[in-house]
């Protein structure tokens, strides 16, 4: 096992290398000279060169990736054209509100996807199927900014049950930085108040971001669990009086973990591609604003930096997702 | 069997208690969340009176007052202050750290007189050498509004502490008018630039984040976790504190202006920065809510590409001019709010045209005749016209022109592009459309900062904002002499003159002046918007009734 993971973590430096290239490729195929856009609106060809050779935008193509490239394996992300700071500095600030909102929103798709799927797979056919396949089809048919309008509609302005936007309250005070995630950091420093304005913060954005993968983990755990219903040790499990959650949890769900695994992990990706939207509507101060804002003034190093970082997330929860299979299924050896 | 029905009947007992206890848990965790949604949400409505919350569309790039050239303006002119100001609404200049000012008689000298008893944040006095580092940090930094100073100053003196003088490489009678500019000399203490200086960076790492100016607020915190800037007030603020004041400003970073809006509608927010006319006039049916209206001198215009053929054809020009739906854009665009514009100077400029100046009314009829004495008499060609990404004013605009060019049997394609790219295109008259509608605003209250970057021969493209690729040699020496001279009638004679051969020659379908809609709550009391820059008000009149 040990000996799969380290095969498996050799190849990120390879896929990292790929993608950058293609990264850089991609960036500077944009015909737009970010240059312009740091020295300003009015600024004159002088003002231009300067920040160009600041940047070393001025050096050929292929020098100005080796660079980068040289950087890179030293863990240096270059400085951000646009905030003029280090992006891995950046990266620290804003992606712990990311990580807080996509852990909750991973949190909310397998707390209420896979439950949903059961209990749909479970009452095949009757009210509570029919009821579970409406909220999953139109989680999955409703797109994400049009549904994290409307819950801001209904649950803020009509209700007025949730804060709108933001974090925290406006005015106030983060809590100590311990890790960047403010639910973690104000349970460690024992702040109450400040936990639950960040949890009540955090209700809509989750709700909004896990809705787009909420139906498809509902509906493979639906159809995992009908053909493990079906299967001879359920029948024996009925015969020998099992209490039925124990049917349903330990043989049931267990067996059927497999391929509801795999979704899930799938569903990181669409988490991640559904932050940018959330974070916008929300106010959410995390990588999707910050990436957002760094492709529109195309600041190469904070698009890559960036972009790097998921592709890194993504290979480790996939990595995960297959060491996992291996805890659930003792068949499975690497 | 007993013990089957018996197991039974304890399960049932078991599973009864088991559903009550739930029930129970069940019903205090919703009362108590029921509790946290009733309180959380209202503890963040309606801040307090001494509190004012501004929701800011754009995040915080930096605060360096040398090279602050983007919305960040709004909270940096309430930190630091320019040397001379704008009174009130109006493109009138008046002084603020500066008293008095006073030419050579070959306008390449200005001697200024600074105000006493002015302290920086840091408790250091504003003097002479404040002055001077600041120019001079602008010059060096080179960024933003250093494009103004950078060719322009020569050198700067300080004979005492209370005077400045500004030596200058050729004459401009423009200079004060340029340091009432929205940003570029924002005064910054001298003793902050020198204790934070690494290397020779004059302090740009620090004052990226740090601020040390003589405004009425001070940066008190600036949390890039939770996109929050808190200003307070500065006690030792030489314009006191007497009459009604906010005594903390929060900004609060929120992009999306669905958001702002719902913000402001439950007062989460008492001033919102979004644009977009539709969700002004939305908020305006609210009970509680404000707009404010106030003359900008943002004007908007679409450029036509002067120096390719078919435009480069005057007739061409002035048949388009004549075929713009002029009424019908105000209405359809900006819901009748638009102010007249009858030249390149926005309507409050002192130097604007009348509308006798601008004979371009639509008028199809015209438009066809004139197109019937240019070069190409039945049309027949496609004219492009790019966008910028995502404003609905522009594509509007370009419709209503589109529609109408149509019955000339003039094309237009329209292609919409990022800012960046639209921008570098844009930018050179080889790759620019042939018409790209615009919105453009005066870096400095002179009439001479308009015209010239507008329609200047060195400001093609990018380099001012000249997408018209317009040079006319009178024009030229019209703004060169205006630029001499600090006869302020006959300064304004020669600027309407060049503004008349602009509009003759139809360099542009100059549609309008945009009024600023602001949107508050009702509460807001003492809005005073900077008509420069359709993104800054005076936060130290602005207080909460």
């Amino acid at each position: 096992m040990a000996r799969y993971i380290v095969r498996r973590l050799a190849l990120l430096p390879p896929l990292l290398l790929g993608v950058s290239f293609l990264l850089f490729l991609l960036t500077h195929l944009v015909p737009a000279d970010p240059a312009k856009l740091v020295a300003g609106e009015h600024a004159g060809p002088e003002q231009i060169a300067a920040v160009r050779r600041a940047f070393g935008l001025d050096r050929p193509l292929p020098q100005q990736y080796l660079i980068y490239l040289a950087h890179l394996a030293r863990g240096d992300l270059g400085t951000s054209m646009r905030t003029n700071s280090s992006v891995l500095d950046d990266l620290r600030t804003y992606f712990p509100a990311t990580l807080e909102l996509t852990a909750a929103a991973m949190l909310a798709t397998v707390l209420l996807g896979v439950p949903l799927g059961m209990v749909a797979a479970i009452g095949r056919g009757g009210l509570s199927d029919l009821v579970a396949q409406f909220a999953s089809l139109s989680g999955l048919s409703l797109p994400i900014f049009v549904f994290g309008i409307l819950t801001q509609l209904v649950f803020s302005r009509w209700l007025g049950w949730l804060p709108l936007a933001g974090r925290l309250a406006t005015g106030d005070s983060p809590p100590a930085h311990i890790t960047g995630l403010y639910v973690v950091d104000s349970l460690l420093t024992g702040n109450l108040a400040t936990l639950t304005s960040a949890l009540v913060h955090l209700v809509l954005p989750t709700v909004t971001l896990a809705l787009a993968s909420l139906a498809p983990t509902a509906r493979m755990t639906r159809s995992a669990m009908l053909e493990i219903l079906s299967h001879d040790y359920m029948r024996t499990a009925w015969a020998k009086g099992v209490a039925p959650v124990h049917v349903y949890v330990r043989h049931g769900l267990r067996n059927a973990l497999i391929p509801v695994l795999t979704i899930v992990g799938l569903q990181v990706s669409a988490l991640l591609g559904g932050v940018f939207i959330v974070e916008l509507i929300f106010a959410w101060p995390g990588l999707g604003l910050y990436s957002v804002e760094g492709i529109v003034s195309l600041d190469y190093s904070a698009i890559m930096g960036s972009a790097l970082l998921l592709t890194v997330i993504y290979v480790i929860v996939n990595l995960a997702v297959d060491v996992l299979y291996a805890v659930l299924d003792p068949r499975i050896r690497y | 069997m007993g013990r089957a029905a018996g197991s039974g009947r304890v399960s049932r007992r078991r599973f009864l208690r088991g559903l009550a206890a739930g029930g129970a848990v069940l019903g205090a965790g919703a009362a108590g969340l029921a509790d946290v949604f009733r309180t959380a949400p209202a503890a963040a409505a309606g801040a307090p009176a001494d509190t004012l919350i501004v929701a800011q569309d754009t995040a915080v790039q930096t605060f360096d007052p040398q090279i602050v050239y983007d919305n960040t303006v709004r909270i940096t002119r309430g930190i630091y202050e320019p040397l001379v100001g704008l009174q009130g609404s109006t493109p009138r200049i008046v002084p603020k750290l500066v008293t008095s000012w006073s030419s050579s008689p070959d306008i390449k000298q200005w001697t200024l007189k600074l105000r006493s008893g002015v302290k920086f944040h840091d408790g250091t006095p504003f003097d002479s050498d404040a002055v001077k580092v600041t120019m001079e940090r602008l010059i060096k930094i080179n960024r933003g509004f250093a494009y103004a100073f950078k060719p322009l100053v020569a050198s700067v003196e300080t004979p005492d502490a209370q005077t400045v003088r500004v030596n200058l490489n050729a004459p401009d009678a423009s200079f004060i008018a340029k340091l009432a500019a929205i940003s570029g000399n924002l005064v910054v203490s001298p003793k902050a630039v020198r204790e934070h200086a690494a290397g020779d960076d004059l302090a740009q790492g620090w004052l990226k984040e740090h601020a040390v100016g003589t405004g009425p607020y001070m940066l008190a915190s600036y949390d890039k976790g939770a996109q929050q800037v808190v200003l307070t007030q500065f006690a030792g603020y030489w314009g006191g504190w007497a009459g009604p004041h906010v005594r903390r400003i929060i900004f609060k970073i929120v992009p999306e202006a669905s958001t702002q809006r719902l913000m402001v509608e439950r007062g989460e927010a008492d001033i919102v920065t979004i644009v977009a006319p539709d969700l002004i006039d939305a908020l305006a049916k609210e009970p509680g809510i404000t707009i404010s209206e106030s003359p900008t001198m943002r004007i908007f215009y679409i450029a036509m590409h002067c120096q390719r053929e078919p435009l480069k054809d005057v007739k061409i020009r002035q048949a388009i001019s004549y075929a713009f739906d002029y009424e019908g854009a105000k209405q359809a665009i900006f819901n009748g709010k638009l102010a007249p514009l009858n030249g390149p100077l926005p309507d409050n400029d002192p130097a604007h045209l009348a509308p006798a100046d601008k004979p371009y009314r639509f008028d199809m009829q015209k438009a066809k005749q004139l197109l019937g004495e240019s070069s190409r008499p039945n049309g027949g060609f496609t004219l492009s016209l790019f966008l910028f990404q995502g404003d609905p004013t522009f594509r509007k605009a370009a419709e209503i022109l589109q529609a109408h060019l149509k019955e000339l049997n003039i094309g237009v394609s329209i292609q919409e592009l990022s800012s960046s790219v639209l921008l570098e295109k844009a930018g050179k008259p080889e790759t620019a459309p042939d018409l790209l509608p615009v919105r453009n605003y005066p870096d400095y209250a002179d009439p001479s900062a308009m015209i010239s970057a507008t329609f200047g021969k060195d400001a093609w493209g990018t380099a001012g904002w000249n997408f018209s690729f317009y040079a006319n040699d009178r024009v030229e020496q019209l703004l060169k002499q205006a630029n001499e001279t600090t006869n302020q009638p006959q300064r304004l004679r020669m600027f309407r003159d060049a503004q008349r051969i602009i509009v003759q020659e139809a360099a542009a379908v100059f549609i309008g002046t945009l009024i600023n809609r602001v949107a508050m709550r009702s509460t807001v009391k003492g809005f005073l918007y900077n008509p420069l820059l359709g993104n800054t008000f005076d936060l130290y009149r602005i207080y909460k009734s």
